[in-house]
């Protein structure tokens, strides 16, 4: 565990309106439709009158170069020039990491009311897998995929814990079964432990059922003050506040670091640590939470490395039905990345979306029971950059 | 004196029977296998492979190498040298001669003979001579069931070393068979009987003849012979004019290995060296190469032949170890002889290769001074465990376990084999790597699996050649070897 870092944003920043589009293979939009329609969903929510006056900067996530270059983007989306407006890449942490630095102009007092928004365009480039490996990276240094990637934590728990490939098969059943509900999920289809294992492999022994989908998205939040919130009057009385924000960064290739166990991802486990200093809760407080499910295996870890279960107990907690929507802590009522879908820049302010709107008890799918502490979590890159944020009510 | 001191052969991974050829195209069925070459492979990765296993088996300072010769005519470069990367690869010294001799089946014994007239005229102490082909057959020819690909290497040295070299004839000859144009990637030949009795038979004979006359050998005294064969009936026909015993006869390799141009006379060599009756001290050995005339070498055997052929894996075991191919398919796909959908180059730079060459090829990491952690890659020069600039520049192992790993579909670059295994491992000696495993069954690989490193082919971004090194499944072979022999 590194140093802490002593400052803190709790109850600093307010969100006043938040907006999605449906996620999934959206062939007939660009990423200005998408970024237009999430935008205008917050705009509407938060109750502007006229945004392009009211929003003094944006924020925007996105992590592929074909979706857009720099914050203009996202001014063009809008229309909303003159103002600044910055573009945050950082892997699939990308839309969450936005919405961090868009609280600290909140909280600076910098800036009055910010746009937080993050938007993927996947589909123009296929659907089969991330596009774009081989514009990266070193000529011959190898890169595998995703899902590769991922695997290396579940052989390795594999061997260390004893889990099985039913094991995670019912992370992705259980996600499915919350998706279901969700009018703006990806997919809304149940599916069996039976379908999952009989899935087309991606990356031993990763099939199709434990990745996440390829979608199309977009998701906005409006923040502003608690001060500044209390005056507008469509979430005056229910608007929540950000109690903890914390980022935190690994190496880009941990398979070249001697002591890196794959067993759990130092970055999640740090950034939780951090968030839950800030907040001064524990992990027992938080009453529900959206993580970074893009693989099956990555949930059982996040469990882990979020402090949730002891390591080594994903397994059973996923038996005894803990992490279900009406068990001892939700975790991804929404349907996670796996059901709900997975534009890489939009991810982190939909899980934003979603936890505000569970902790104002209108969850457009599963509402989870009189929750208090929501958090979501992003991770992206090979385990690199892991943003934990915690949201709660109002004081 | 002129010496071999050490030798290796290299056998590609994979064997197709001829039956499978037979059957792809409705020919006579013809016996045997030929040895194929994994996907990631080319003249110049197996030449490594036996240039690196040669030095490595009788623990030779690579620093030693007076000079080099690369010897193929199939060379991946042919404006570029191709040497010049091996002898980065191995990192031999700056001033270490580096040569390119292409375009003849005979590539190698030239070779061998200028690095014997060197070492004789005491202008080097030693010098490795790596020969390696992967030559095209034209498809729906029976050409097809002659061809092989691999590769070989001899260290030649400046004492007798397992085999005295006493001297050579040599003959040069005109004659239009076999060729490739420049451009053409098939094997030609036009009238074969014309190139058998007048081209291999007549010049190989002539060489052999004339260097039995020079060193007065009778027919009798030769315990071992190793020569070209370009087809077995030929090649015993060589034997008969030369009244050779055929129990002392080198094994041909063609049916279970084919022609593999440049690198035939060598393997033959090693084979007839290898090869059950041990020979004895002192034995008389002929040696003997074709294309575009003929070389022929006398050799004596020395009371280390025993102890060094014991050290090294056995051809016929490397041979034995071979994946069959599932089907002529497969043959094809490994060869890029169909057309599929356009492959997925990577970008490359060849700024960034040679700014990297020496993390690349050589494998250089470094030790923290600090916390005394090894590892990979000498890319950023602080310690990835405690951050600490005081590093020292080392060269890793390449042997190693499987810590982790997973088994790829969704691949990024050239593959013929999928799913590729990718796996995180652990070096002997220290250091974590991520490395691609070819020439394997991806479902054979498991955590603690040792594994050892091979160079490849990786892709050809940028328009040029893009080496990096792969795993493979270790061979077991030394130590079963050992077993044996106790």
């Amino acid at each position: 565990m590194g140093h802490i870092r002593g400052g803190s944003m709790k109850d600093k920043v307010a969100i006043i309106g938040v907006g999605a589009t449906k996620f999934g293979e959206l062939w007939e939009k660009n990423q200005y439709d998408l970024l237009m329609d999430s935008t205008n969903e917050a705009f509407k929510d938060a109750g502007l009158s006229n945004p392009q006056e009211e929003i003094d900067a944006i924020w925007v996530g996105m992590q592929y170069y074909f979706t857009g270059l720099s914050g203009a983007t996202a001014a063009d989306a809008i229309k909303i020039y003159g103002k600044p407006a910055t573009h945050v890449e950082n892997y699939c942490a990308s839309g969450m990491d936005a919405f961090r630095n868009a609280c600290f102009a909140v909280a600076s007092g910098k800036e009055d009311i910010v746009l937080a928004c993050g938007v993927e365009k996947l589909l123009d480039e296929g659907s089969s897998g991330l596009p774009g490996f081989k514009e990266m990276g070193h000529p011959v240094l190898p890169l595998p995929s995703a899902p590769a990637m991922f695997c290396f934590a579940a052989s390795r728990s594999f061997k260390e814990y004893g889990w099985t490939k039913e094991d995670l098969a019912r992370v992705a059943v259980k996600n499915h079964d919350n998706g279901f509900y969700h009018p703006k999920a990806h997919f809304r289809k149940k599916i069996t432990i039976e379908d999952v294992m009989e899935a087309p492999m991606i990356a031993d022994p990763l099939g199709r059922y434990d990745c996440c989908a390829m979608s199309d998205g977009s998701a906005a939040l409006v923040i502003t003050t608690p001060e500044i919130a209390d005056t507008f009057t469509n979430h005056a009385s229910d608007y929540v506040t950000v109690k903890a924000n914390a980022l935190s960064v690994h190496t880009n290739t941990p398979w070249y670091k001697p002591s890196y166990s794959f067993v759990g991802f130092p970055s999640t486990q740090e950034a939780a640590q951090a968030a839950y200093k800030e907040a001064g809760i524990t992990a027992k407080d938080i009453s529900f939470a959206e993580v970074h499910d893009c693989f099956t295996i990555t949930e059982m870890v996040n469990y882990q490395d979020l402090g949730f279960i002891p390591p080594g107990t994903a397994n059973e907690w996923l038996k005894n039905g803990g992490p279900n929507w009406d068990g001892e802590k939700p975790v991804n009522p929404s349907g996670g990345l796996k059901c709900f879908g997975h534009p890489i820049g939009a991810t982190g302010c939909r899980m934003l979306y979603e936890v505000t709107r569970q902790l104002q008890n209108r969850a457009e799918g599963r509402q989870v029971k009189d929750p208090v502490y929501g958090l979501a979590h992003n991770l992206g890159g090979a385990f690199t950059v892991a943003s934990v944020t915690v949201l709660g009510h109002k004081d | 004196m002129v010496g071999i001191r050490s030798y290796s052969v290299y056998v590609p991974a994979f064997k197709l029977e001829r039956k499978k050829i037979a059957e792809a195209w409705d020919f006579p069925v013809a016996p045997g296998t030929i040895t194929v070459t994994n996907q990631d492979e080319d003249s110049l990765t197996m030449g490594i492979a036996a240039a690196l296993e040669c030095l490595e088996a009788e623990k030779i300072d690579s620093k030693e190498i007076d000079a080099i010769y690369f010897c193929s005519t199939t060379a991946p470069y042919t404006e570029k040298q191709n040497a010049a990367t091996i002898a980065n690869v191995l990192d031999l010294r700056e001033d270490c001669l580096t040569a390119d001799i292409m375009d003849s089946t005979r590539a190698a014994t030239i070779a061998l003979r200028s690095a014997f007239d060197s070492i004789a005229a005491g202008k080097a102490k030693n010098v490795l001579v790596v020969a390696a082909d992967k030559r095209y057959a034209e498809p729906l020819s029976m050409y097809e069931y002659m061809y092989g690909d691999g590769a070989a290497a001899i260290l030649v040295s400046e004492d007798d070393g397992i085999a005295r070299i006493n001297g050579y004839h040599s003959v040069n000859y005109e004659l239009v068979g076999p060729w490739r144009k420049e451009g053409d990637l098939n094997v030609r030949s036009f009238e074969g009987k014309i190139e058998t009795n007048y081209g291999y038979i007549q010049n190989t004979l002539k060489a052999i003849k004339g260097v039995m006359e020079k060193f007065e050998l009778s027919s009798d005294s030769i315990k071992r012979a190793a020569y070209f064969c370009l087809d077995p009936r030929s090649y015993g026909a060589i034997a008969s004019a030369l009244k050779l015993n055929p129990k002392n006869l080198a094994e041909n390799l063609f049916l279970e290995h084919g022609n593999t141009g440049t690198a035939l006379a060598f393997q033959l060599l090693i084979g007839a060296l290898e090869k059950k009756p041990s020979l004895k001290p002192e034995d008389n050995v002929i040696f003997a190469n074709y294309g575009d005339g003929a070389d022929a070498f006398y050799l004596q055997t020395t009371d280390k032949l025993r102890d060094v052929t014991k050290a090294h894996a056995s051809f016929s075991k490397k041979l034995g170890q071979r994946i069959e191919m599932r089907n002529y398919n497969d043959y094809l796909k490994y060869r890029y002889l169909v057309k599929t959908k356009v492959p997925f180059v990577r970008k490359s730079s060849n700024v960034t290769m040679w700014r990297d060459a020496k993390m690349l090829n050589q494998m250089w990491g470094f030790k923290c001074n600090k916390c005394g952690v090894v590892q990979y890659p000498l890319m950023m020069k602080n310690c990835i465990e405690c951050g600490s600039q005081d590093i020292e520049p080392m060269k890793l192992q390449r042997k190693g376990t499987i810590y982790t790993y997973s088994l790829d579909h969704l691949i990024n670059c050239e593959y013929a084999q999928t799913p590729v295994p990718r796996c995180v491992i652990d070096l002997e000696g220290g250091g974590r790597i991520l490395l691609d495993m070819t020439d394997c069954d991806p479902h054979q690989v498991h955590i603690d699996m040792p594994i050892e490193m091979t160079y490849r082919k990786i892709h050809e971004g940028g328009n040029f050649m893009n080496y990096y090194w792969k795993c493979k499944p270790a061979l077991e072979e030394k130590k079963s070897e050992q077993k044996e022999a106790e």
